[in-house]
């Protein structure tokens, strides 16, 4: 590998970590609240057809504007509106009809992956890629020709963001008291609804801000990493899954998952820099996967409270249960 | 803490409340109100999407499971089905202990890619061996192979507490991708596709030549095996204890890591081999994708069957229904077959997910609210078609009553005393 396509490659890695970072943190934040949320790949999977619709509504309505202002907020809007959809529906079966997380999650990403691309399938190609082209086009920082900056300075607009949103959430959960009420809902909501902590209402909040978040990774990676050109649901599904297996890999650390994500990254990135046969490609596919295992195992090995996950997740809660 | 007291002002209407007296009668009257939910809104998201389609949906629906002019598409429907309930069942016996295994997916893709393995080598070397062997070196690799995978996550869950949620579900993007660097070793050439394999084919074994008929074969007999397990051995009872409570288990002297460890090997055995079904007696290729989600629909039909055989049965034929009959549907009215079929599926567990609520719960109106009339009118509606089914369950029981002439009320009493424990 020579050193430019070394320095392509570094970049390239952390623009595929900030899918990874946006993913992860999302269900971090939901599943501190004590909700597995399955359905984390539907719900990047629609944060997508909302990337996808919001800029081509500015597209067509302001005549190929590229206001960069608008030509982010809008995607960002509709995709953090239509996964927070997502996630509403989630924790309306979990909290208010008390289902089962796993079914609720599982069905989630059935029905929110055949109903993206079910309208994904609808919009024109063209178009798709006219709003991707249009994302590349207005968010970028670019400064010059060294490693340096090509590397750090010139990622899109959503790497940064991606950055800011994971140490945010990071500081929230571990730091403020908010995070700590949020905390007690996902170890102990029994405890915690006596503690007068309404855990309702934290269960719906954190997974409502928590699927919007995963939305936008859905969005990065159908209009930043993609570029608007679709391929099918292998994409999105694969990565929404592998933000599964981050949550674990990092330990519910937000700040521990921005590093993950590179790993993860560099995982997913490396096969196209290295002069591989297709089957040594795929081995590299199945490294994030055996590495979470490891984890999995490890942390299981060594039970050690802070490495666990949060010890009601995946329990619904009914105050009259014993 | 202050500004949560001093938001409470605001009261709840409602009331949600457990049901502890639920006969069977009512229970199936919500099933059936949901289903046909199901059904109506299926037909009314299909003429969103193409208009003015609700009836032609559901007779294109009805072709695509049974087509009189090709018995095929009942066989294919049939199958469909037969496969989900093998997995649901396989997955049945671990949900019942509380280990949940999302692994199935991986464990019938193993089983899938060690079958193409075998198939695919007996091909390449070309002698024309007996077919019967090759079947079942597949058959018992495959089951081999599944008992691998599911083995794995059981001996980290009964000796380390691993989370087994996480680590099946990471277990099956393992086996998937290992399929796809087979592939890429099998086949030279680069090109992902998988050629057709002729050897080692379920239909020409024996000269049967009806399309997946050694299949429905399978999943009959095993199911009857499962069903015979669950419900009289001294294993089934264990799983239900170890399920119930780990501490009462341990405590009258079940050797809880065993039975862990026994029955993923069971549920493993029997993923495995619905892989080797697919691969064998039905696909005779490999993709990576070739599971198609049913493992996890699988899990979905298990918990939502709670472990039940009928239920179970009901579930994967309506799971079949409109995944073989929307797809149809849909192509005919120019709608894209896989995404609506998905849509259909997904909302149809949906609402039996929601359906689970009003089977375990009731909601109460308080009585100062001012919800309490419209809320009223709704409970009076609904109980007026539930009365209407179950006023045609009872004529069901009365044909049975003149079929058997048996004094019913022992069995009932019977049953009743099950439930109480």
């Amino acid at each position: 590998m020579t050193w430019t396509l070394f320095v392509a490659f570094l970049a390239k890695t952390i623009k595929a970590a900030s899918i990874y970072i946006f993913g992860s943190t999302g269900e971090i934040v939901t599943e501190k609240s004590g909700h597995l949320n399955m359905g984390i790949p539907g719900i990047m999977f629609m944060g997508a057809l909302g990337g996808i619709l919001g800029e081509n509504i500015w597209l067509t309505a302001s005549g190929n504007n590229l206001n960069p202002f608008m030509i982010l907020f809008m995607p960002i809007i509709f995709a953090m509106l239509f996964a927070a959809l997502g996630g509403l529906l989630f924790s309306f079966f979990t909290v208010t009809l008390r289902c089962n997380h796993n079914v609720t999650g599982l069905t989630l990403t059935t029905f929110g992956v055949g109903l993206s691309s079910y309208f994904i399938g609808l919009i024109k190609n063209d178009s798709i890629s006219k709003a991707g082209l249009a994302m590349q086009s207005m968010v970028k920082f670019d400064w010059g020709d060294n490693w340096f900056g090509s590397i750090f300075l010139s990622q899109s607009f959503l790497t940064y963001f991606a950055i800011v949103v994971a140490i945010a959430a990071s500081l929230i959960i571990s730091r403020t008291k908010l995070g700590l009420n949020l905390r007690a809902c996902g170890e102990n909501p029994a405890a915690a609804d006596a503690a007068g902590i309404n855990v309702d209402r934290y269960r719906y909040l954190a997974t409502i801000i928590g699927a919007a978040i995963a939305g936008l990774g859905g969005m990065a990676l159908e209009l930043d990493l993609l570029k608007g050109f679709y391929n099918a649901k292998d994409a999105v599904d694969s990565f929404g899954w592998l933000c599964l297996s981050l949550v674990i890999f990092s330990m519910w650390k937000p700040s521990i998952c921005i590093g993950a994500s590179f790993i993860f990254g560099a995982a997913q990135q490396l096969k196209y820099y290295l002069e591989l046969s297709s089957a040594q490609q795929q081995i590299f596919s199945l490294l994030p996967y055996v590495l979470t295992i490891l984890v999995l195992i490890i942390t299981s090995v060594f039970n050690h409270k802070n490495t666990q996950a949060p010890a009601g997740l995946g329990v619904t809660y009914f105050r009259e249960d014993r | 803490m202050t500004r949560t007291e001093t938001r409470k002002h605001f009261k709840m209407p409602i009331h949600v409340v457990k049901k502890l007296d639920l006969s069977k009668k009512s229970y199936w009257t919500i099933k059936v109100v949901g289903i046909l939910i199901a059904f109506l809104l299926s037909g009314l998201l299909c003429t969103i999407f193409a208009p003015g389609t609700f009836v032609t949906y559901y007779e294109k629906m009805a072709y695509g499971i049974i087509n009189p002019k090709n018995y095929e598409t009942f066989m294919l429907f049939l199958e469909t089905a037969g496969l989900l309930l093998l997995i649901a069942f396989a997955l049945a016996p671990a949900f019942k202990m509380k280990f949940w295994n999302i692994g199935a997916e991986g464990q019938i893709s193993i089983g899938c890619l060690v079958t193409a393995g075998i198939m695919f080598h007996m091909t390449k070397t070309g002698d024309n061996s007996n077919q019967l062997l090759v079947v079942s070196l597949c058959l018992l690799f495959s089951v081999l192979a599944g008992i691998i995978w599911a083995l794995i996550p059981a001996l980290f869950k009964a000796f380390f507490n691993t989370n087994e949620t996480l680590f099946t579900l990471m277990m099956n993007y393992v086996a998937i991708t290992l399929i796809s660097i087979f592939i890429s070793i099998w086949i030279k050439s680069g090109s992902q596709a998988f050629p057709s394999i002729h050897e080692g084919q379920l239909e020409d074994l024996f000269g049967m030549k009806i399309k997946y008929l050694w299949n429905l074969i399978f999943v009959v007999v095993i199911v009857a095996l499962m069903i015979v397990y669950l419900k009289k051995t001294k294993h089934g009872y264990e799983l239900s204890v170890v399920g119930a409570s780990l501490n009462t288990a341990r405590y009258v002297g079940i050797n809880t890591k065993k039975v862990i460890i026994r029955t993923m090997i069971l549920s493993g055995a029997i993923c495995g081999l619905v892989g080797f079904l697919l691969v064998s007696g039905h696909e005779h290729s490999l993709n990576p994708g070739i599971a198609n989600g049913r493992g996890f629909t699988g899990v979905l039909v298990a918990w939502l069957g709670q472990f039940e055989p009928a239920s179970m049965v009901l579930y994967a034929v309506l799971v079949a229904m409109f995944q073989c009959g929307s797809g149809k549907a849909a192509s005919y009215v120019g709608i894209s077959r896989a995404e609506f079929s998905a849509i259909v599926t997904g909302m149809f567990f949906l609402i039996i997910i929601a359906t689970e609520f009003f089977i375990n719960y009731k909601v109460l109106v308080k009585e100062d609210s001012k919800l309490k009339p419209v809320v009223d009118k709704i409970n009076n509606f609904f109980s007026k078609v539930g009365g209407a089914i179950s006023r045609f369950f009872d004529k069901i029981n009365f044909f049975k009553k003149l079929k058997k002439k048996k004094p019913k009320d022992v069995q009932q009493t019977s049953k009743e005393s099950e439930e109480d424990k």
